[in-house]
C-alpha cells in the first residue's frame, strides 16, 4: 500500500550523484519525515518529487498517477502537490489573504481554462467539477473515498463538505476557512512584512493547503524559527495536517522533530535511505551505529557475542537474533543487528541508549564523575573500572551526588552490531 | 575501549545555509534561444563593421592604416585618453581620500556635489567653456575639460573602496616606521587599486569614444576623423577603417577593465580610519574636492545661463523649433527605453537565474554596446541599413536601434539585479500552486522586479537624450534633437542660439533623473 510511491530515484548533477537509487512508499494520510544531515540529498529528494528539478532515473507515482518516469516529467504546476518552503516565501506584493488564495482559480472562466477537456464533463458532476479547483479535487477525491472510505470515515465526510464549499463557489470562503484553520482569521488584510516568522509559516501552510493537494511537501518548515516557537508550531502543524487527512512528506535535519511528528521516518545519508520505519523502530532498533548516533544519544562499548543457547526469541521479530553479550557492564541480554547470523565469541560493538542505564541494587560498580543537569533529568557520567566512562540519563529525583559510588544496571536488551 | 558518542546533530544545531537564489540546472532552451537572439542584435554593428572593412581587401586596409593622417588621428586619440586617464586617476584618488579620511563639514553634500559632473554631457561642458573663452581649442583645452567631466568615475569607486578598506594595515605600517604617505602607498593603495584602475579604465573608454567635446574644442581624434570622413562622402571606406581602429582600442580597454574588476578582494579589519580634523589645510582640501564640480558643472552652467538670459537670445528663441526638438528628444528616448528593456529582459532573466559558459557569453555579447563608441555604432548602422534594410535608412527605426545597442547594457544591469533580488523560492511556490512558467513570470517575478525594470528604462532614456554622435549620423532628415541642435549651433559659434537648447536638454534630462531617485527611494523602503 503506497499512496505515493518513489522507485529507484536517481538525481545527478553532472557526475555527482546526489540521490542514488532512493525508494520510498508513503501510505495515504500519513506524515513521513526524511531525516538526514545537511547535504545528504533530502531537499533534492523533495524537489525531485515536486518536479522542480529533473530526475535522471526512477519513477514517482501519486495516487496511481505517474508524475515522473521514463519519458514523463510532469510540470510542477500539474502535479497537484502543496509546497511549504523553509523561509515561508510569501509573495511580498500580496496580502495574507491573497497569498492564501494564490493557487485558487480567480474566476469561473479561468477555472475552465485550467480544466482539461475530459474533466469538463457534462451533467451535474461536470458542473460541480468546474467550480472546484481545476478538477484536481474531482480527480483525487472520489477515488479516495472509494479506496479509503472504510478506514477513514472522516475522509468520506470531507467529500460532501468540500462540495458544499464549491457549490458556494467561494474562493473568498476557502481563503477565510484556511485563515481560520491556521488561526490567522483577523490578519487576512495584512502585508506579509507585518507578520512574525511563525505567522508567516502558517500562512505558507494555508496557501499550500488551499488547492487541496494530493501530497504536501514541507522543506524544513520550522528551521528558520526560534526554538521555543518551533516546538509549539510543529505540533500544531502536524495536528493540522493529520486533521485534514493530508499525505505529507517532511524534510528535516532535526531528529527530535522527525521522531515526535512523523508516522514514519526515513533516515538519509549520502543520497541513500539507510532506514525506513516508525519513530520507535528507528530509535530503538537503528540499523547501524551511525543511524543510532544520528537519531539520539548513545553509549557505545566493545563486547563479545554469545550465541543464544537456552533462551528462545521473545517474539517472531527477534527469533534467532536474541543472545548475550559480554562487556564492561557485565553479561547483558542483547539483540544481534547484523545481516548474517553471528557466530559465537565474535567481537561486537555494543550499543545502548543512556536512558536504558539505571541505578540498580545489583550491577556494575561505578563512580559519578559529572552531571549535566537539564531540570527534568540529567545526563550523568559514570566512571567504571578501568577508567571507562558511560553516560546515563537519570530522572531528576534519583540523581546521585557527584563522586558517589553507585551500581549500574541495564533495563533493556542491548544492541550488538558487527564491527 | 569505550566510546561516548555525542550525536552529530541535535535540536539546536545551526540552520543550514539557505539555497542560493539561482537554479542549479540548465536554463530552458526557449529562454536560451530568445536571449541569444536579443544579444545577437547587439553584435550587428560590430560584425557588420568588420565585414565591411575587410571587404575592401587586406592590402588596401593596411595601406590606409599607415597613412600619416590615420596615424596622426590615432596618436591624438591615445594621447588624450592616456593624459585624461592619468589626471583623473590622481585627482580622483586624492578627492576620494579627502572625502573618506578628513572630517569636513557637510560630508554627504560634498559627496553628492563631487558626483555632479556625471550628469553633464561632455559636449555641454565644452559648450559652457566656449561661452566664456570662445578661442579655447586643441589638446590642452580638451584634456582639461575632459578631466573635469570624468573625475567622478574615479572618485566615487575609490571613495567606496576606501570606506571598505581595512585601516588597521595602515596603522600597523605607521607603527613600523613608515611616514604617512609611504604607509598609504604600502598598506592602503593595494586595497583600493582595483577600484581605482577600474574607474580609470572607464575614463579611458569614455575619452576614447567621446565625440562632442573634442569636435567642439577642435582637437582631431579618431571620432572627429570618422565624422569628417563620413561627411566627405567620397571616402566612406576610410571612415569605416578609422571606426575599426577605434573599436580595437576600446575593446582593449574594456578587456582590461573586466580583468581589474575581478581582482577586487577584501581584507578583514576595521574599515573606518579615525577621520582627521582638517585644521588649517581645510580650505585646500575643499578646493581640491570642488575643482571638478566647479570646472565641470558650475562654469558651464553659469555660462549657459548668462547667454540664455541675454535679451538678444531670449528674443531670438525659435519656440516652435525648440518644442519640436524637445518632442523629438522625448519620443526617441521613450522608444529607446521601451525597446531596450524588452530586448534586455530575456538576457537579464537568463543571467540572473542561471550560470554556465553559454549564459556568460550571451550576457557578454549583450554588454558589447558598452565598449562601442556611439559614432562607431552610428556609422556601422548607416552601412548596415543601406545594405540590408534600405527602407529603414534615415528613419527613427535605425536610430532607436542604435540607442538599443548602445544602452542595452544599462538596462541589462538593472533589470538583472531586479530579477536576482526576487527569491527563486517564490517562483517555486508559484509553480507548485498551479501557475505555468509564463504566468509565474508575469504575476511574481516581473511584478516584483518592476522597480529594477523601471530603473533600467529610465537609465536608457537619460542616456539616449544625451547621445550625440550616433544621433547626428542616423537622425531622419529634418528631425533634430536637443543634442544635435546644440552641437550644430556651437559648431557655427552661435553660442547664444545654442543656449535655449542646452538649457532645455538639462531640464528634460532631469525628468527621468527625478523619477529615478523616486523609484530608488521606494525600492529601498520595500
Amino acid at each position: 500500500m503506497g499512496w505515493v510511491s518513489i522507485e529507484g530515484l536517481r538525481v545527478a548533477y553532472g557526475d555527482t550523484r546526489v540521490l542514488d537509487d532512493v525508494s520510498l512508499r508513503i501510505p495515504r494520510g500519513s506524515l513521513v519525515a526524511v531525516l538526514g544531515p545537511s547535504g545528504c540529498g533530502k531537499t533534492t529528494l523533495l524537489r525531485a518529487v515536486a518536479g522542480l528539478l529533473p530526475v535522471t532515473v526512477g519513477t514517482i507515482t501519486v495516487g496511481g498517477r505517474l508524475v515522473t518516469g521514463p519519458g514523463v516529467q510532469r510540470a510542477p504546476e500539474k502535479r497537484g502537490m502543496g509546497w511549504v518552503p523553509q523561509d515561508a516565501s510569501l509573495f511580498p506584493h500580496l496580502t495574507v489573504g491573497e497569498n492564501i488564495g494564490f493557487g485558487l482559480p480567480r474566476t469561473k472562466q479561468s477555472d475552465d481554462l485550467f480544466c482539461e477537456p475530459s474533466e469538463v464533463a457534462g451533467g451535474a458532476a461536470g458542473l460541480l467539477d468546474r467550480f472546484t479547483r481545476r478538477g484536481r479535487a474531482a480527480r483525487a477525491r472520489p477515488a479516495a473515498a472509494r479506496e479509503d472510505g472504510a478506514e477513514h470515515p472522516a475522509a468520506r465526510a470531507a467529500v460532501p463538505r468540500s462540495r458544499e464549499n464549491s457549490r458556494e463557489n467561494s474562493r473568498a470562503g476557502r481563503i477565510a476557512e484556511l485563515a481560520a484553520l491556521v488561526g490567522l482569521a483577523e490578519l487576512v488584510d495584512r502585508a506579509p512584512a507585518q507578520l512574525s516568522g511563525g505567522q508567516a509559516q502558517r500562512v505558507s501552510l494555508a496557501r499550500a493547503l488551499a488547492p487541496r493537494p494530493d501530497l504536501m511537501l514541507l522543506d524544513e518548515p520550522f528551521a528558520a524559527l526560534d526554538p521555543l516557537l518551533r516546538s509549539a508550531l510543529r505540533t500544531e502543524v502536524a495536528a493540522l495536517l493529520r486533521g485534514a487527512h493530508n499525505t505529507s512528506l517532511l524534510v528535516t535535519h532535526d531528529q527530535e522533530e522527525a521522531l515526535s511528528l512523523a508516522d514514519f521516518v526515513a533516515v538519509m545519508r549520502g543520497g541513500a535511505i539507510l532506514q525506513f520505519g516508525t519513530p520507535a523502530d528507528v530509535y530503538e532498533r537503528p540499523v547501524d551505529p551511525w543511524v543510532a548516533g544520528f537519531v539520539g544519544d548513545t553509549v557505545e562499548l566493545d563486547g563479545q557475542w554469545h550465541s543464544n543457547d537456552g533462551r528462545s526469541g521473545d517474539g517472531p521479530d527477534t527469533a534467532g537474533r536474541a543472545g548475550l553479550v559480554d562487556c564492561v557492564l557485565g553479561t547483558l541480554p542483547a539483540d544481534w543487528m547484523g545481516a548474517a547470523a553471528a557466530p559465537a565469541a565474535t567481537p561486537v560493538r555494543v550499543l545502548l541508549r543512556p536512558e536504558w542505564l539505571i541505578l540498580a541494587e545489583q550491577g556494575t560498580p561505578a563512580v559519578t564523575t559529572a552531571i549535566a543537569y537539564a531540570g527534568h533529568d540529567a545526563l550523568v557520567s559514570f566512571a567504571l573500572e578501568g577508567g571507562i566512562v558511560v553516560r546515563a540519563r537519570i530522572a531528576a529525583p534519583d540523581l546521585p551526588q557527584l563522586g558517589a559510588r553507585v551500581t549500574l544496571g541495564v533495563r533493556q536488551s542491548a544492541l550488538a552490531y558487527p564491527i | 575501549m569505550t566510546a561516548l558518542i555525542i550525536p552529530p546533530v541535535t535540536a539546536d544545531a545551526p540552520v543550514p545555509p539557505r539555497a542560493p537564489a539561482r537554479y542549479r540546472f540548465g536554463a530552458p532552451l526557449w529562454l536560451l534561444v530568445l536571449a541569444a537572439l536579443c544579444a545577437a542584435t547587439a553584435a550587428i554593428p560590430l560584425v557588420y563593421l568588420v565585414v565591411r572593412t575587410t571587404e575592401a581587401g587586406l592590402t588596401e586596409l593596411f595601406d590606409t592604416l599607415v597613412r600619416p593622417r590615420v596615424l596622426q588621428l590615432t596618436v591624438n586619440t591615445v594621447l588624450l585618453a592616456v593624459a585624461v586617464t592619468l589626471s583623473t586617476l590622481v585627482l580622483g584618488t586624492i578627492g576620494a581620500w579627502i572625502l573618506t579620511r578628513i572630517r569636513l563639514p557637510f560630508q554627504r553634500t560634498l559627496l553628492l556635489v563631487s558626483a555632479l559632473p556625471l550628469a553633464v554631457p561632455s559636449y555641454l561642458a565644452a559648450y559652457g567653456w566656449l561661452v566664456w573663452f570662445p578661442h579655447l581649442h586643441g589638446f590642452g583645452a580638451s584634456w582639461f575639460v575632459m578631466t573635469m567631466v570624468c573625475t567622478p568615475y574615479v572618485t566615487l569607486p575609490v571613495a567606496a573602496a576606501l570606506r571598505g578598506a581595512s585601516a588597521d594595515l595602515e596603522s600597523v605600517a605607521r607603527t613600523l616606521g613608515r611616514g604617512p604617505l609611504r604607509a598609504f602607498v604600502a598598506a592602503t593603495w593595494p586595497q583600493i587599486r582595483p577600484a581605482a584602475i577600474a574607474g580609470a579604465l572607464l575614463v579611458c573608454l569614455y575619452s576614447l569614444s567621446d565625440f562632442g567635446l573634442v569636435s567642439m574644442l577642435r582637437f582631431q581624434t579618431l571620432t572627429w576623423g570618422i565624422n569628417a570622413a563620413y561627411g566627405a562622402s567620397f571616402d566612406r571606406n576610410q571612415a569605416a577603417l578609422l571606426a575599426l581602429v577605434l573599436v580595437v582600442l576600446a575593446l582593449v580597454v574594456v578587456a582590461g577593465e573586466r580583468r581589474s574588476r575581478r581582482q577586487v578582494g577584501s581584507i578583514p579589519g576595521r574599515s573606518t580610519m579615525p577621520a582627521r580634523a582638517p585644521g588649517k589645510a581645510g580650505v585646500v582640501y575643499v578646493a581640491v574636492l570642488l575643482a571638478a564640480p566647479l570646472a565641470g558643472v558650475v562654469v558651464p552652467v553659469v555660462g549657459l545661463l548668462s547667454r540664455l538670459l541675454e535679451a538678444e537670445t531670449l528674443r531670438a528663441i525659435d519656440v516652435p523649433r525648440l518644442l519640436e526638438a524637445i518632442g523629438a528628444t522625448l519620443g526617441l528616448a521613450l522608444a529607446a527605453a521601451v525597446v531596450s528593456v524588452l530586448v534586455a529582459l530575456p538576457i537579464a532573466a537568463l543571467a540572473a537565474r542561471y550560470r554556465g559558459r553559454l549564459v556568460a557569453v550571451i550576457e557578454a555579447v549583450g554588454f558589447l554596446g558598452h565598449a562601442l563608441p556611439g559614432i562607431v555604432v552610428g556609422l556601422s548602422l548607416v552601412f548596415f541599413a543601406l545594405a540590408a534594410v534600405p527602407m529603414f535608412y534615415q528613419t527613427s527605426v535605425v536610430l532607436v536601434f542604435a540607442y538599443v545597442v548602445l544602452f542595452m547594457p544599462r538596462a541589462i544591469g538593472s533589470v538583472r539585479s531586479g530579477i536576482a533580488a526576487v527569491p527563486a523560492s517564490l517562483s517555486d511556490v508559484s509553480r507548485m500552486l498551479g501557475l505555468s512558467p509564463f504566468q509565474t513570470w508575469l504575476r511574481v517575478t516581473a511584478r516584483l522586479a518592476l522597480p529594477g525594470i523601471a530603473i533600467g528604462a529610465l537609465l536608457v532614456a537619460i542616456s539616449a537624450m544625451k547621445e550625440l554622435p550616433a544621433t547626428l549620423l542616423l537622425r531622419p532628415t529634418g528631425v533634430s534633437t536637443l543634442a544635435t541642435e546644440l552641437w550644430s549651433r556651437t559648431a557655427l559659434f552661435e553660442f547664444g542660439a545654442a543656449a535655449p537648447y542646452a538649457a532645455a536638454l538639462v531640464l528634460v534630462a532631469m525628468v527621468p533623473a527625478v523619477l529615478l531617485s523616486g523609484i530608488r527611494g521606494t525600492a529601498k523602503e520595500n
